[in-house]
């Protein structure tokens, strides 16, 4: 078998012989009678190009592919964000927020979040004994001899049907306060 | 000769030289103005490439006006099919695919209405027609792939992946193609040569 890796010199022959006499001139009437029928042909249509093909669009899709994910991540990551403040007991908190009037916000320590209740801000402690029943006074009593810059906060269970009045009165009492020994206080549904 | 047709302008308004060479445009620049309908710049493809379509169209089929043919019909299918021409690949590839094309048809069309061809009768003395009737007659007993191979390659002078590409095969099939047509094309022309 022979190797084709290398070239017998009869193959160079060929070779020279195939480059020497193998080209021909076309007949010198062949580019006339070609033009002539290409001037006959109708004008060939281009391609409507409304879009540009998909090839150039290539780099343009991915950088939008690329910003839809990014909006997505943003928008999911700022409801995980509210989800969680939510699942914290935000929902509850919000509805005590609401109750509360003049005193939203005030989410009070170591005081579980109820709905229905109202968190009443800057209480004066002499007031809270006077206005409260007796059997509420008991956590004040220990609150009023305390130190006046301690923060300290108390929830109450207050029947339904005095809720509303002592509501009123403790907020009245709170928006009367100009010092001393204050306190907030959180009112819960009994 | 060149200054019978020299033009006389009027003073002032003789073209300055600028110093500037101008090249003439590549294929890819006059197929980008034909795919817009552009005839003169089709015309300046045709006029630079006939010639090699037409010894390839010739050398494959083997019949001038199958050849003739081959290029014109070829030709004009290029002019209708410019819009849809792929600017990645070489014009000139393009060209030759298209009349290679047209060329197998018409020897398939030859096959199937042959007719007897009578013998070639040499009546030259002159030693280097003889040896292109020669040639051309070695040629003839190749088969189509391998004649294709060996007009793209030593005739028109192709390089490997350039005729591979034009035939629509592998550089590595066209080394091979390319050693047993000349071997074939050798064992036919020796006897011939040595007598």
């Amino acid at each position: 078998m022979s190797n084709e890796h290398t070239t017998p010199p009869e193959h160079e022959e060929i070779a020279r012989l195939l480059a020497e006499q193998g080209p021909v001139d076309a007949p010198p009437d062949l580019a006339a009678n070609v033009m002539r029928q290409v001037h006959a042909e109708p004008r060939p249509a281009r391609r409507l190009t409304l879009l540009p093909s998909p090839r150039r669009l290539r780099p343009a899709l991915a950088y939008c592919a690329a910003a839809v994910v990014l909006v997505a991540i943003g928008f999911g990551v700022a409801h995980l964000g509210a989800n969680t403040t939510s699942s914290s007991g935000g929902a509850a908190a919000e509805d005590m927020k609401a109750a509360a009037g003049g005193t939203r916000g005030a989410l009070v320590p170591g005081v579980a979040p109820q709905l229905g209740a109202v968190t009443i801000q800057g209480v004066p402690v002499s007031d809270a004994l006077r206005v409260l029943p007796a059997s509420d006074r008991a956590p004040f009593e220990a609150i009023a001899t305390a130190d006046s810059t301690h923060s300290n906060a108390v929830a109450i269970d207050v029947p339904a049907a005095k809720f509303d009045a002592l509501s009123r009165k403790l907020h009245a009492a709170a928006a009367r306060s100009t010092g001393g020994n204050r306190i907030t206080i959180v009112l819960r549904r009994r | 000769m060149s200054d019978a047709f020299a033009l006389s302008l009027p003073a002032g308004l003789h073209p300055a030289y600028d110093g500037r060479v101008s090249t003439p445009p590549s294929d890819e620049a006059l197929a980008r103005r034909a795919s817009a309908g552009d005839t003169a710049a089709f015309e300046q493809l045709v006029l630079r490439h006939q010639h090699k379509l037409y010894t390839l169209a010739l050398r494959v089929t083997l019949n001038e006006a199958d050849a003739r043919d081959c290029v014109q019909e070829g030709l004009v299918s290029a002019w209708r099919a410019m819009p849809r021409f792929r600017r990645d690949a070489r014009f000139s590839t393009w060209m030759y695919r298209i009349v290679l094309r047209k060329a197998y048809d018409a020897i398939d069309k030859r096959r199937r209405t042959a007719e007897p061809v009578e013998a070639i009768e040499v009546v030259t003395s002159d030693a280097s027609v003889e040896q292109r009737i020669d040639l051309e007659r070695a040629l003839e007993a190749l088969e189509p792939e391998f004649r294709a191979v060996a007009v793209a390659c030593d005739v028109l002078g192709l390089p490997m992946d350039q005729a591979g590409e034009l035939l629509g095969i592998p550089p590595g099939t066209v080394k091979s193609r390319l050693f047993r047509a000349r071997a074939r094309l050798a064992a036919i022309l020796e006897p011939e040569h040595s007598e």
